[in-house]
């Protein structure tokens, strides 16, 4: 039986990434019409946890922190076939940087019980610093590992692990319990069953404050306990005066070697 | 106002089977560059971990660093997360520095956190650049929600700041070598004590012969425009042909054609400026984008007239890639060459 912990993102929808606008008076996003989505990474670390169980046994329990329009995508979420989900939601949470945010997961994660694995996604697709695994294993104490494309449990106290490092991969052993992101390439992800679409509408999601965990250092979470200071949007302009090559299929080819062949490498 | 201080910066130098990483070089020109901001009066230095590593600290010593901290123990031999966050916070605590430059590569990406979160500071992550503004703070420029955006970030008030930067993002710079370098070797009492809960097992081996794509003059990219593995496989020949790298975006993945992400372009794989970038239906969306546009030359070829990816290329081709592919062929050697 294992204890599984899935940290879950809402994240705005990669389809509308192109059409995000950008308030040059604000400075800030306009965010009507950007629907929020789980991180896409998240769902494959929740595969693993939905193989995991039906291999070992065991229970699922999702964890978010954000606003409380997040109980959409974890109800998503326990449509695939977790069991549980909390959402960490309070206004003094807002404004958390990667630090702060991993703080608050691991005291969310602490308050609700043990666990032997805890998964997230490999990266966010808004953000995407890659922090927050690693830091929530920092906070929890536990060992972390970064890329994980493979995952094997070898009894219970231990876990195999295949990491992606650069152009090449690495095999580990891994004491439990631990932190581990897990990487786009492990897995495909299921969709989720009629059956789980229908039970999670009757699951309740449990909402964490600051006030529900006791030893939570105010300090530490929301803008103040957050090192970094994020500032305003700077729209990236890319862009380059365009020549339409034009003519028949073999011109338009001579000419593209014609590009190349004076700067391939010898 | 009065400048904060920016007396010591210094650059995590990885290595590999006795070889600094590029990525050094890369970090300590962008620490010089930022020097000149504070009147040149910032030592420059580098840490580096491993197990008898005197070859490295004397490579390290040719690269215009002005000072180079380092663990020398058995415990370092091979890069292992827990001893090498242990031993990089170790120094870090040590030396004092203001400012931490981290290369974001497999290695970097896990030490930068790690060491953040235990020194209780921040990490600014895979920077397009790092300047200084007029106060003397340093300013990140990362890139937001996928590279669509740029965003800045300040670490005010806590230091170290640390912050990471993708291999090839900065240009390395020719810094001439200090003949005066201090090397200071620091003893670790904390990795004597502590036993790792990570195993290493195995390691596979990297593909030697595999150039990287970072060094090619000429990438064909493919994006999901190419459609097949017939196309794939053209492309490919083109390339190899006309000895050229071959790229691709991140759904070509998905196509099952690679099997690996090697040579992946784009936020989440390499960035690469070549001299010419070939794209063959790649729509141009913010991800790939971020590792491809400082390309010298960028053209592409697209279906839809529309397609993104025109406003950032200097020439384009409004056409069916396959089409342009076999055109291609057959103009070096044949279709079936
Ligand atoms: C967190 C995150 C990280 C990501 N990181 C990366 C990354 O590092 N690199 C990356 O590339 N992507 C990345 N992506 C994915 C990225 O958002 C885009 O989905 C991807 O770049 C699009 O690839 P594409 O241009 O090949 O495909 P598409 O967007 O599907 O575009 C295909 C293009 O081909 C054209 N086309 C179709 N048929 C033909 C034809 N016969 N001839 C010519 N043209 C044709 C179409 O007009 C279209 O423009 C990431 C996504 C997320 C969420």
């Amino acid at each position: 039986m294992l204890n599984i912990a899935v940290c879950i993102k809402a994240v705005p929808d990669e389809e509308c990434y192109n059409i995000i606008k950008f308030d040059p008076v604000m400075k800030t996003l306009i965010r009507e019409g950007i629907s929020m989505v789980i991180n896409p990474s998240d769902l494959h670390a929740l595969e693993l946890a939905l193989c995991l169980k039906e291999k070992l046994g065991g229970e699922i329990t999702l964890i978010s922190m954000g606003p409380m329009t997040v109980t959409t995508q974890l109800r998503e979420c326990l449509s695939y076939g977790a069991d549980e989900a909390y959402l960490m939601s309070d206004c003094i949470f807002g404004g958390s940087d990667t630090l702060a945010t991993s703080y608050v997961l691991s005291k969310g994660l602490r308050h609700i019980g043990n666990f032997d694995l805890v998964l997230a996604g490999n990266e966010s697709a808004d953000g995407a610093t890659s922090h927050v695994p690693s830091q929530l294993g920092e906070w929890l104490g536990y060992p972390h590992v970064m890329e994980v494309c493979a995952l094997n449990i070898v009894d219970e106290k231990i876990a195999a692990v295949r990491k992606k490092a650069d152009n090449y991969f690495v095999d580990y052993t891994v004491k439990l319990p631990a932190v581990f992101a897990v990487s786009r390439g492990m897995n495909k992800v299921r969709y989720p069953s009629i059956r789980g679409i229908l039970s999670s509408k009757g699951k309740e999601i449990k909402v964490l404050t600051a006030e529900s965990i006791p030893d939570l250092d105010i300090s530490m979470i929301g803008l103040q306990g957050s090192p970094t200071k994020t500032g305003q949007l700077i729209t990236s302009s890319f862009h380059r005066d365009c020549m339409l090559l034009d003519g028949s299929n073999e011109e338009i080819a001579s000419a593209i070697l014609g590009m190349i062949r004076p700067v391939i490498d010898d | 106002m009065e400048k904060p201080d920016l007396d010591k910066i210094i650059v995590y130098a990885e290595h590999k089977k006795g070889h600094l990483d590029p990525s050094c070089a890369e970090l300590v020109g962008k620490a010089k560059e930022l020097s000149v901001k504070y009147d040149d009066n910032v030592v420059i230095g580098a840490v580096v971990l491993g197990y008898e590593i005197s070859e490295v600290v004397k490579d390290l010593s040719q690269t215009g660093v002005d000072y180079i901290w380092y663990t020398d123990h058995p415990k370092l031999t091979r890069y292992n997360s827990e001893y090498y966050a242990l031993a990089l916070e170790e120094a870090v605590r040590f030396i004092a520095p203001e400012l931490i430059l981290i290369a974001a590569t497999s290695q970097g990406s896990e030490l930068a956190p790690t060491v953040g979160a235990r020194l209780k500071t921040g990490v600014a992550a895979h920077c397009v650049d790092i300047v200084a503004d007029d106060n003397g703070q340093i300013v990140n420029i990362v890139p937001a929600l996928g590279g669509k955006f740029l965003t800045e970030i300040k670490i005010p008030d806590v230091r170290p700041m640390i912050s990471t930067v993708k291999p090839s993002v900065f240009v390395k710079k020719d810094v001439p070598a200090n003949s005066n370098v201090q090397t200071v070797r620091i003893e670790s009492k904390a990795l004597d004590s502590y036993e790792s809960r990570i195993w290493f097992v195995a390691e596979s081996v990297k593909e030697e012969n595999e150039k990287p794509i970072e060094e090619a003059n000429v990438i064909l990219c493919a994006g999901m425009g190419i459609v097949d593995e017939e196309n794939w496989r053209k492309l490919n020949e083109l390339a190899a042909r006309l000895k050229c790298a071959v790229g691709y975006t991140r759904p070509v993945i998905d196509l099952g054609v690679v099997n690996n992400d090697h040579n992946m372009i784009g936020t989440s794989g390499k960035t690469i400026r070549p001299q010419l970038y070939v794209g063959f239906g790649v729509s141009g969306a913010s991800h790939h984008i971020c590792g491809m546009k400082d390309s010298q030359i960028i053209l592409c070829i697209n279906s839809d007239e529309n397609a993104d990816i025109f406003r950032l290329s200097d020439y384009k081709v409004i056409a069916d890639c396959g089409a342009i592919l076999d055109a291609m062929l057959e103009l070096t050697g044949g279709l079936n060459g």
